[in-house]
C-alpha cells in the first residue's frame, strides 16, 4: 500500500467512525423519551386541551411519525449539513450557540496546545539526557504529579490557594473583558497552567523513556564524531526519532483533555466555553443543543485519530503502511 | 619511529568507567602514533578495548561514567586540553569517524544527503546547494551509483554496503587528517569487505589522510595496515611494521592470534581461556593466565615494559628481557607451526 | 492440583499433577470459588423472587428463616442491590485467583516480593491500596452511613473553626464568632450537615466497587477479544480489531453523558458504560502479547500433540499474558475514579450516591469558608489515582527487566 491510499483509507475509517456514532445518537434519541413531547402534552393539560392531540400535533410537525429510515435520513442529512436545529434554552440556532462558546474554548486551548507541545517534549528529552540525576527525578516527579492529580480537583486547590487564600488570580472568568488584553491573559493563567500540567504529565514521560533509548544510540556517537553541538544532537537526533512515538501519545493526550478535563475546567473557573455548554445542554435538557454540543465533541475526537495517523506517516520515514 | 613528524601522538592514555560494580579500566596507559598518510591498526579480540581507545581520542566516550586521562596530540596540540567548542571543530574537521554497524550509526529519521552535509553546515557555513553538490560529488567518490538520486535517500532504503560507502563519505566531507575506522567491514558481507577496504585504500591516497584502523580481523590488517598495535586487556601487546609482526610475531598473545586466521588450512579452536575480569585485571602481563609459556615472573609487577627486539618492533613480554632466553617464546611459534596440537597439549 | 507445593521441580508428584484434571480433583481455587459463589447466588435469586422491593433482603430473609432475633441482635439488616453481589463475586474471585496462588506457592510469592520492594513507592502504594481494600469492605459495618442534619452543616474538622455566621448551629465550642471542630465529626460536616470521615468510607466502598467490577468486565472482553483474535488470525481477527479500533476512539465520556441525559445516571450504568467502552487498550496489548506467545514453539508442540483451540488459549496463551494484563488493568483503574469524580464533580452523577466524587461536588459551592468538605475527599482520591499509577509502573518494571536493563545502559 502506497502512502496515499494509506492515508484515503485512514480518512475512510475516519468517516465510518462517524457515521456509527452519528447512527448511535440517532438511535439513542429514537428510543427514548422525548422531553419535547412531553412538554406539549404538559402545556396541553395545563392549558385545558387534549394533550394526545398535542402530542400528535408536535410529532407531525417534527416529522416524528415518518418510518424509521426516513427520520434517520433526514436526521444524517441535518447532521453533516450542519443544520443542528435550535436551543431551546438559548433561543437561537444550536451552531450559534456553539461557535459563540468555542470563542471562549480556544481563548485557553491555544496556548495550552502550544505549550503542552513546546514543554513535554522539551522536558523529557532533558530529563533523559540526565538520566537518574535529582534533576531528572525532579522532573519526572512533576510529571507524575500532574498526570495523577485530577485536574479538576487541582483547578479547585490553585483556586483556593491563589484565588480565595492570595487574591492574586480572579475566582472565576470575566467575559467583559477584551480577549487581547492583559487582565484577559491574566485570569487565563490558572485554566492553562492546569491542562498543561495535566497533558505534559503522560507525553513527558513517553519522551523520556522514548528518547533515552536514543540518547546511547550509535548516531548520537556519529553525531558527536561529526562536532554537532549537544543541543543539535537533542534538538535533532534525538528528537526527530522520539516525536514517532511521542506524537502519538501527545495529540491522544490533547484530544482526550480537550475533550474531558476542559468540560471540568470550565466548570471550576466558569468559562462559558464548549465544555460548559454541553453541561449546561444537559442540566438544561435542552436536546437539540446536547446533540450538537456531542457531536462537536466526537467529530473533534475523530479527527484527533486521523491527524495522529497522519502525522505518523510524515515524521518516520520508515513506516510500512502494511502494517496498520 | 621519530617523534617529529607524527600526526597524531597518543601518550599513556587510560579510560577508566565508574560502574555499580566499582571502577573498570578499558584502556590502561596507551601509548601510540600515527604518522601523515600512515594506516594504523589495532588489533586484538573483543572486549580488548580497542575501540574504548580510540573513541578516547576525540572524547567521544561518555564523561561520567567514563574518565579519560593521558595526553593526546594532534600535531602537536593537546586535545585533552581543549575546550569543547575547540574538541567539536577538532572532530568535524581534523578527525573523522566510522564506525561498526552502518545501520546504526545513522539516524533513520534523515536522509543520507542530509547527514552527510551535516558537519559542513554546523562547522563552515556552507551555503545549501554548494553543500548539497559536495554530498553529491562524495557519494560518487564513494562509489555509489546514481548518486545525486540516492543523496534523498533514507538509510533504510540503502544495503549494507552502500551504508557504508555513505558513512565515508559522512566522515569525508570535512576533508580529514585522520580517520578513525572502528570495524567498519565487520558487519559486511565478505566481497562487499573487499570493497570497502580496496575503497579506503583509494581514498587514503587521494586525500593524503592517515588512517587508524581498528580490528579483530589480522586478515584485514594484512590488507591495509602499515604498521600494527596489538592490544589485549586495556594493554598494548606487540607493536610494529606490518611485515614484521606477520613475519615474525613475538608476544604469544599474537602468535595465538595468528593461530586463528583460518586459512591456514586447519581448524582453530580460538584462544583457549578467556579475558580477565576487567575489574579486577592479574598482576603482572595480563596474558599470563591464557599463556602457554606464563612462568611466575609474568604473574607480579606490572604488565612489562615494551622492548624493542628490532628497530620499530615492540615487544611486552618478559622472555624478551635480560636474562631470560627469547626462544622459548620464539621456538614455540615455529613448533605450533608443524604441529598444532602442541599448544593444547601444554595448557593446563 | 494438590494443596502441598513442591518446593522443587524434580519433587513434584507427576502422577498426583496428571490425575488432578479429574472434576473431582477440582484445583482448590475453584472449590472455593463454587463454595462461596453458590450461595452468592442463591441469596440473589431469593432476593430477585422472594424478597419485595421495599423490604430488606436481610431482615426479610430472618423472617423465613425464623432467625429474625439473631439476626436483630447481630444487626444484620443489610439490603444488597445488584451491583452487590457483583462485587461481592469479584472480591471472590480477586481472593482465590489472585491471593491464594500468592499463598499456595511461598516460593515464587517471595521471589516476586524481594523484586517488588525495591521500588519504594511502589511499597507504599500497596500499602495503601490495601488500606483502602480493607476500609472499603469492613468500613460500611462499623460505620453507619452518615445522614443529613441540617442542624449540624459546615461543622469544622477537629483543630479547625469556621465563622459562626456560615452555620446554624456549632456542635463544639463556639467562641468570639468562630465554631471549633470536635471529635464528634473530625473531619467535619458537609452543607447538608452529613459526617465528612462518614461519607469518604462509604465513598470508599464505591470506589471499591468501580475499581473491581470494571476490572471484572474489562479483563472478560479484553481477554477474550485479544486472545480470540490473536489465534484465529484471518477475517476474525480484522474484524475484531477494527471494531477495537472503534472502541478505542469512542468519546466514552461524552457517549455517556447522552446516556446520562436520556436515562438518568447510576453507578451501575456508569460502570456498564465505561467498562464497555474500555477494553480496547486490553485487547490490542493482549492481542500483541499473545501473538508473541503463540509464536513460541511450546504453543505449536500443544497444537501439534491435539489440544483444542480452547485448551491452548485458557491454558497456555492467557497464563503467559497475565502478567500483562494486570499491569494493564491497574494502569486502567484511575481512569474510572477519575472519570466517576468528574462526572459527580460535574453534577452528572448519582446524586444519591456516597462517593467520593459526590463529596467533592458537595462542597463545591462553600469551598471560600469549608474548603475541608472537597480537600480531605481530594486528596484520598489524588492519592488512590497516584498509588494505582505507581503500582502499575511498578508492575511494568517489574514484569519487563529488559526495559530496565536498556535504561542502565
Amino acid at each position: 500500500m502506497g502512502m496515499a491510499q494509506y492515508i484515503s483509507a485512514r480518512i475512510v475509517y475516519a468517516v465510518v467512525v462517524s457515521m456509527i456514532i452519528v447512527t448511535a445518537s440517532f438511535l439513542l434519541l429514537y428510543f427514548s423519551p422525548n422531553p419535547n413531547i412531553q412538554a406539549a402534552a404538559q402545556q396541553a393539560a395545563l392549558g385545558g386541551e387534549n394533550p394526545e392531540e398535542a402530542v400528535e400535533r408536535v410529532k407531525e410537525a417534527r416529522g416524528l411519525n415518518d418510518p424509521i429510515h426516513v427520520q434517520y435520513m433526514q436526521f444524517v442529512e441535518n447532521v453533516y449539513t450542519l443544520d443542528w436545529g435550535w436551543s431551546e434554552t438559548r433561543s437561537e440556532p444550536v451552531t450559534d450557540a456553539i461557535v459563540s462558546s468555542f470563542k471562549y474554548t480556544a481563548q485557553y486551548s491555544v496556548p495550552w496546545t502550544v505549550l503542552s507541545v513546546l514543554i513535554a517534549p522539551t522536558l523529557g528529552i532533558y530529563s533523559a539526557s540526565r538520566m537518574y540525576t535529582w534533576k531528572d527525578h525532579l522532573a519526572t516527579g512533576f510529571a507524575f504529579f500532574g498526570y495523577a492529580i485530577p485536574n479538576f480537583f487541582f483547578a479547585i486547590l490553585l483556586v483556593l490557594v491563589f484565588g480565595v487564600w492570595f487574591e492574586i488570580f480572579p475566582i472565576t472568568y470575566d467575559t467583559t473583558v477584551p480577549i487581547l488584553s492583559l487582565e484577559n491573559a491574566w485570569q487565563l493563567v490558572l485554566p492553562v497552567f492546569v491542562l498543561v500540567t495535566g497533558s505534559i504529565g503522560g507525553t513527558m514521560r513517553v519522551a523520556r523513556n522514548e528518547s533515552a533509548e536514543f540518547m546511547n544510540a550509535d548516531f548520537m556517537k556519529t553525531a558527536k564524531a561529526k562536532g554537532v553541538k549537544p543541543t543539535r544532537r537533542y534538538t535533532h537526533h534525538v528528537l526527530r526519532p522520539t516525536l514517532v512515538p511521542l506524537s502519538t501519545s501527545l495529540v491522544s493526550a490533547l484530544f482526550a483533555l480537550f475533550v474531558g478535563a476542559s468540560v471540568l475546567v470550565e466548570e471550576v473557573f466558569a468559562i462559558p466555553g464548549l465544555g460548559r455548554l454541553l453541561v449546561q445542554s444537559i442540566i438544561s435538557q435542552d436536546t437539540s443543543l446536547v446533540l450538537g454540543t456531542t457531536l462537536v465533541f466526537t467529530f473533534v475526537g475523530v479527527v484527533g485519530n486521523l491527524v495522529e495517523d497522519l502525522v505518523f506517516t510524515m515524521i518516520d520515514p520508515r513506516i510500512s503502511y502494511d502494517d496498520r | 619511529m621519530s617523534v617529529n613528524d607524527n600526526l597524531l601522538e597518543v601518550k599513556n592514555l587510560t579510560t577508566e568507567f565508574r560502574t555499580d560494580n566499582g571502577m573498570l579500566t578499558a584502556v590502561d596507559a596507551v601509548d601510540f602514533s600515527i604518522g601523515e598518510g600512515e594506516t594504523v591498526c589495532i588489533v586484538g579480540e573483543s572486549g580488548s578495548g580497542k575501540t574504548v581507545a580510540t573513541e578516547s581520542i576525540t572524547g567521544l566516550v561518555k564523561e561520567p561514567p567514563g574518565k579519560v586521562s593521558g595526553t593526546v596530540e594532534l600535531e602537536g596540540k593537546d586535545l585533552q586540553s581543549m575546550n569543547k567548542k575547540e574538541l567539536r571543530q577538532v572532530r568535524g574537521d581534523n578527525i573523522a569517524h566510522i564506525f561498526q554497524n552502518p545501520q546504526e550509526a545513522m539516524n533513520h529519521c534523515y536522509s543520507i544527503g542530509w547527514q552527510i552535509t551535516e558537519a559542513l553546515q554546523v562547522h563552515q557555513d556552507v551555503p545549501d546547494d554548494e553543500a548539497r553538490k559536495r554530498g553529491i560529488d562524495l557519494l560518487e567518490r564513494v562509489g555509489l551509483a546514481n548518486a545525486s538520486a540516492r543523496f534523498d535517500d533514507y538509510p533504510h532504503e540503502l544495503s549494507g554496503g552502500q551504508k557504508q560507502r555513505a558513512m565515508i563519505a559522512m566522515a569525508l566531507v570535512g576533508n580529514p587528517d585522520l580517520l578513525i575506522a572502528d570495524e567498519p567491514t565487520t558487519a559486511l558481507d565478505v566481497t562487499v569487505q573487499a570493497q570497502i577496504l580496496k575503497l579506503l585504500n583509494e581514498l587514503q591516497e587521494d586525500y593524503g589522510m592517515s588512517i587508524l584502523f581498528v580490528t579483530h580481523d589480522l586478515g584485514v590488517v594484512a590488507e591495509i595496515a602499515d604498521r600494527v598495535v596489538v592490544m589485549y586487556a586495556g594493554k598494548v601487546m606487540e607493536r610494529g611494521d606490518v611485515f614484521d609482526i606477520f613475519e615474525e610475531p613475538s608476544h604469544p598473545y599474537t602468535q595465538a592470534l595468528m593461530e586463528c586466521i583460518p586459512d591456514k588450512g586447519r581448524e582453530t579452536d580460538g584462544i583457549p581461556g578467556t579475558l580477565p575480569n576487567p575489574y579486577n585485571t592479574p598482576d603482572g602481563c595480563r596474558f599470563a593466565p591464557r599463556c602457554d609459556h606464563a612462568n611466575e615472573d609474568c604473574t607480579i609487577g606490572d604488565q612489562p615494559e615494551e622492548i624493542e627486539i628490532e628497530r620499530n618492533h615492540e615487544v611486552s613480554c618478559v622472555y624478551y628481557q635480560s636474562g631470560y632466553d627469547s626462544s622459548v617464546v620464539r621456538d614455540s611459534e615455529l613448533e605450533s607451526d608443524s604441529s598444532s596440537t602442541e599448544m593444547g597439549a601444554t595448557d593446563d | 492440583m494438590a494443596t502441598e507445593q513442591p518446593d522443587t521441580f524434580d519433587e513434584v508428584n507427576w502422577e498426583s499433577v496428571r490425575s488432578s484434571s479429574g472434576i473431582v480433583n477440582l484445583a482448590l481455587k475453584t472449590k472455593l470459588m463454587l463454595i462461596t459463589t453458590l450461595p452468592l447466588l442463591a441469596l440473589w435469586l431469593y432476593d430477585r423472587v422472594a424478597v419485595g422491593q421495599r423490604e430488606k433482603t436481610f431482615v426479610q430473609l430472618g423472617k423465613d428463616l425464623g432467625l429474625s432475633g439473631p439476626f436483630e441482635t447481630l444487626g444484620l439488616t443489610w439490603n444488597p442491590a445488584g451491583l452487590d453481589y457483583i462485587f461481592i463475586f469479584t472480591i471472590f474471585l480477586f481472593a482465590f485467583y489472585m491471593i491464594l496462588p500468592l499463598y499456595e506457592n511461598p516460593r515464587m510469592t517471595r521471589y516476586y516480593w524481594k523484586e517488588f520492594k525495591r521500588n519504594r513507592p511502589a511499597v507504599v502504594s500497596l500499602v495503601w491500596l490495601a488500606f483502602v481494600f480493607v476500609v472499603g469492605i469492613i468500613g460500611p459495618l462499623f460505620i453507619d452511613k452518615p445522614e443529613p442534619d441540617i442542624l449540624k452543616s459546615f461543622q469544622p474538622p477537629v483543630y479547625a473553626t469556621v465563622d459562626t455566621a456560615n452555620i446554624v448551629q456549632c456542635v463544639g465550642e463556639a467562641s468570639g464568632g468562630t465554631c471549633q471542630g470536635t471529635w464528634q465529626h473530625p473531619l467535619g460536616t458537609t452543607g447538608s450537615g452529613r459526617d465528612v470521615l462518614a461519607f469518604m468510607v462509604h465513598g470508599t466502598t464505591i470506589t471499591m466497587k468501580i475499581a473491581f467490577i470494571t476490572t471484572l468486565i474489562v479483563a472478560l472482553i479484553g481477554i477474550s477479544v485479544g486472545t480470540i483474535s490473536a489465534y484465529s488470525g484471518g477475517w476474525v481477527d480484522e474484524t475484531l480489531m477494527r471494531m477495537t479500533d472503534i472502541v478505542l476512539a469512542f468519546p466514552t465520556l461524552i457517549f455517556f453523558l447522552m446516556i446520562t441525559y436520556i436515562y438518568g445516571a447510576s453507578l451501575g450504568l456508569f460502570i456498564v458504560i465505561f467498562a464497555t467502552f474500555a477494553w480496547g487498550g486490553a485487547a490490542r496489548y493482549i492481542r500483541s502479547k499473545a501473538l508473541s506467545v503463540a509464536e513460541e514453539e511450546f504453543i505449536d508442540a500443544t497444537r501439534i500433540s491435539g489440544a483444542s483451540r480452547y485448551r491452548v488459549v485458557r491454558r497456555h496463551i492467557v497464563p503467559n499474558t497475565a502478567s500483562s494484563i494486570i499491569t494493564n488493568l491497574t494502569l486502567l483503574v484511575p481512569g474510572f475514579l477519575l472519570a466517576e469524580a468528574q462526572l459527580s464533580f460535574l453534577g452528572l452523577g448519582d446524586a444519591g450516591l456516597l462517593s467520593w466524587g459526590q463529596l467533592i461536588a458537595s462542597g463545591r459551592s462553600s469551598l471560600e469558608y469549608a474548603p475541608w468538605i472537597i480537600l480531605a475527599p481530594g486528596f484520598i482520591l489524588f492519592f488512590t489515582i497516584l498509588a494505582f499509577n505507581f503500582l502499575g509502573d511498578a508492575l511494568l518494571d517489574a514484569l519487563n527487566p529488559e526495559a530496565e536493563s536498556e535504561a542502565e545502559k
